[in-house]
């Protein structure tokens, strides 16, 4: 019997489906952390890490192994989609009227730097990584910050307060880790204006690229009208441009992406953003950018000592309290609900890792110790922050009932 | 004294006092949002120009004035509150906006203050509390004793149809146009306790008639009433609960001193209405007016005669001018005269602006801009054509 016209066994399935698998297990998942009243994104990070652990639930059903191109790809795509939209969270306006809360902001920030620095140096870590893992410490999760508030439908000074400390303290890390990271390599007998204009030209240029993506979107907005559809298609193609111009012209796309959020309401003189509604765009984004964050994790480098990890999470939360707390009623409310706010900045980033995998490249000491750190302290202070905000929100009385 | 009587707090004739409902607005997307107790907290940090407290959602806020003789006064205490206001919701990042409605809220997302009696509220009236995210000013009318209070009840309750159309700032609820100027009202209405008062003209009729209801377990205080006017017995005034929140306080004050220039006329004629025939048009005379605002039509129940209302308050004006010089108010009745003439009400502007940028968003947006107010904002403009004429 001729069965030729029968597909091969295995299948020849293309290598992204595996984002495809990938999300709809997410997906499910999420549902089921709900059903268990823990944030959702517990449920993301449980499917991502099950795809990731060893790549054998891939290989099960004979799709691309993890870490691929497609899925670094979606992965980046996604986390971009994150920072330009809480770039647009950010008021200039606000820290204009409220400049306690620029206060609130430098000191959280430089006070996680300060300590976290020193805790990595007592524990004799490279001062090169020390001051990497201290830059990256500053930055509290967008992604996380996002989901919790998205999810819990949270409105009200703690929660605004967050956001905006949030998309402030990111800014300062990847500017910050971004320098760090052009100095590390410059490092062996480089001359003073090297060393000077490369950070120079990633952070100006950063900005140009971030201004120039705000202006394109707003002059297309403007004449899109209220079509739902259109606005979401035409922010997620200048998130595109302005993440493929910034790798292309060797910048930061985290700090152009943030920026260009930032940009869009600050230029947006004639109000477009208020007809606009990214909350599914930026939803689904968030969804990608657990799972995928956590099935890229490389997990075999979890083994490491847990005393400097503990010392680390201790620190920045205590500075992130005390820096926010410090500046509370001059910024106009309670010692309290300050607290509760500095408290809520405890998720940490996982876009530090993809800002150390550059590292890698060229420098794998400094690379192998600011990721022993990073990782660990990473994987629990998102999931364990996650948890906190949303218990903080709904204690501030700022998170609303779901519907 | 049992507890089903009410004593009447006697107050100076004609003083007033203004309360105002304010909308807590975010920012970038116009939405209502939660920021009334951290405001509050946060302006009375120093010693606040009268006084601001809490209401039945975190969105929305009342300011009270002290008991005041005249208009000037008055203005300036609400324009003081004001600014004290807009300096603590900028360090929050909030604008305050008045108007009836918040033109596209969706009610099921207001959260219920955390207070016994809104508890009570929201526990007893379940989804039509917080529909009732509605903003409405009082102004209060000092009596001085508790007949004189139901007697000018009755007889204010004929300028009603004119409160409510010079007043009207919810054209728009829930998204949509409802074609009223003020469909606030309707979200009243709702209430098994609304409308008008019963018409009694003696205060211990009054109080045997709340003290039935209270046996019947129907009500627990005045409160529970949520009339047209109603008394306020502790306070010794008359509660008059028809006006929209204006889109600025400059009109609020202007608003309140129209209330007592009539009022003063009343007193020419200290005497209870002859009969309850006074209200036989008066449901059909309020729906005009929240229906079709200034160009409601309204019909003398005692005569068949109808008119529009902005001529019966160019009527009125004719008639308080003189008392409204006595009272030192007659910059508020030319202002009210250039609202009839020319201006429109507040939700002839909420439309136009509306109109012109198809966002609810921006027009709640410039609506707060509206509440911060222009500095002479009070003064009048040259008389431009006759309303009149171009209808």
């Amino acid at each position: 019997m001729d069965l030729t016209f029968l597909p091969d066994w295995p299948l020849a399935l293309p290598a992204a489906l595996a984002v495809a698998v990938l999300a709809l297990v997410a997906a499910a998942a999420g549902e089921g952390a709900a059903r268990l009243r823990l944030p959702r994104l517990f449920g993301y990070v449980a499917a991502g890490a099950l795809f990731g652990a060893g790549g054998y639930v891939l290989r099960l059903l004979q799709l691309e192994e993890l870490p691929s191109p497609t899925l670094r790809f979606s992965l980046e795509f996604a986390a971009a989609v994150i920072l330009f939209d809480l770039g647009q969270r950010v008021s200039f306006g606000w820290v204009r009227r409220n400049p306690a809360l620029l206060g609130a902001s430098l000191a959280e920030s430089g006070l996680s730097f300060a300590l976290v620095f020193l805790v990595m140096r007592y524990f004799d870590v490279d001062a090169w990584a020390a001051a990497i893992i201290a830059s990256i410490a500053m930055a509290t999760s967008p992604a996380v910050v996002l989901a919790v508030t998205r999810e819990t439908r949270a409105q009200g000074q703690i929660t605004e307060r967050t956001l905006l400390l949030t998309a402030l303290n990111s800014i300062y890390a990847v500017m910050l880790s971004t320098v760090l990271l052009a100095l590390v390599r410059e490092q062996p007998g480089a001359r003073a204006l090297e060393i000077l204009l490369h950070p120079a030209y990633l952070i100006v240029g950063s900005l140009v690229v971030a201004a120039l993506g705000a202006r394109l979107f707003l002059w297309v907005l403007s004449f899109i009208g209220r079509d739902r559809a259109g606005q979401i298609l035409v922010m997620l193609s200048v998130v595109w441009l302005v993440f493929a111009a910034a790798v292309a012209l060797r910048l930061s796309p985290l700090l152009a992406l943030l920026a260009c959020g930032a940009f869009v309401r600050a230029f947006d003189a004639s109000r477009l953003l208020t007809t606009t509604e990214f909350g599914l765009a930026s939803g689904i984004a968030l969804v990608l950018f657990f799972a995928l964050s956590a099935a890229t994790m490389n997990v075999e480098s979890l083994s490491v000592s847990w005393l400097p990890v503990v010392a680390l999470v201790a620190v920045r939360f205590a500075a992130k309290a005390i820096g926010v707390a410090a500046f509370g009623p001059l910024s106009g409310i309670s010692r309290s609900k300050s607290l509760l706010t500095g408290l809520a900045l405890m998720p940490m980033s996982a876009l530090a890792l993809m800002l150390i995998q550059q590292v890698s490249e060229w420098n794998p000491l400094i690379a192998q110790q600011t990721t022993a750190v990073l990782l660990p302290a990473v994987v629990f202070l998102q999931l364990a922050g996650a948890f906190a905000l949303a218990l903080i929100l709904r204690r501030g009385g700022e998170a609303r009932n779901e519907r | 004294m049992t507890e089903t009587q009410l004593e009447f707090g006697k107050s100076e004739w004609l003083t007033m006092g203004v309360e105002l409902e304010l909308q807590l607005i975010d920012r970038r997307t116009g939405d209502l949002t939660r920021g009334a107790s951290d405001l509050i907290a946060l302006v009375t940090r120093r010693p606040f120009p009268g006084d601001v407290k809490p209401e039945i959602t975190e969105s929305m806020l009342e300011i009270s004035t002290s008991v005041q003789q005249a208009f000037e006064p008055m203005r300036d205490q609400l324009i003081a509150m004001r600014d004290a206001l807009v300096v603590g919701a900028d360090r929050l990042d909030l604008e305050i906006a008045g108007g009836g409605t918040h033109p596209f809220q969706r009610w099921y997302d207001r959260q219920i203050y955390d207070r016994p009696r809104f508890r009570h509220v929201a526990g007893l009236y379940g989804y039509l509390a917080k529909q009732f995210t509605v903003f409405g000013q009082h102004v209060h009318i000092g009596c001085e004793n508790g007949t004189q209070a139901l007697w000018l009840l009755h007889r204010l309750s004929a300028y009603i149809p004119q409160f409510i159309a010079l007043s009207a700032s919810s054209p728009y609820f829930q998204g949509v146009d409802t074609s009223y100027d003020c469909s606030r009202l309707n979200s009243v209405y709702a209430f098994p306790l609304s409308g008008r008062a019963p018409f009694l003209t003696d205060w211990p009729a009054f109080e045997a008639f709340f003290g039935k209801l209270k046996k019947l377990g129907v009500v627990e205080s005045m409160k529970d009433f949520y009339w047209d006017i109603r008394p306020k017995p502790e306070y010794g005034t008359i509660e008059v609960r028809v006006f929209d929140t204006p889109l600025t306080v400059e009109r609020a004050a202007v608003l309140a001193a129209y209330v007592q220039a009539i009022c003063r006329m009343l007193l020419e004629h200290p005497a209870p209405p002859e009969s309850e025939d006074i209200y036989v048009t008066y449901n059909y005379n309020r729906f005009q007016a929240c229906r079709f605002g200034l160009e409601g039509q309204l019909i003398d129940g005692a005569t068949g005669a109808v008119r529009p209302v902005h001529q019966e308050v160019l009527a009125t004006l004719e008639q308080v001018r003189p008392l409204a010089r006595e009272l030192g108010s007659l910059a508020a009745m030319d202002e009210i005269e250039r609202w009839v003439r020319s201006d429109g009400n507040d939700a002839r502007w909420q439309r136009e602006t509306y109109q012109s940028h198809h966002s609810m968003a921006e027009l709640v947006l410039r609506s707060a801009e509206r509440f911060r107010g222009a500095p002479g904002a009070i003064v009048a403009p040259p008389m431009p054509a006759r309303r009149a004429d171009t209808l």
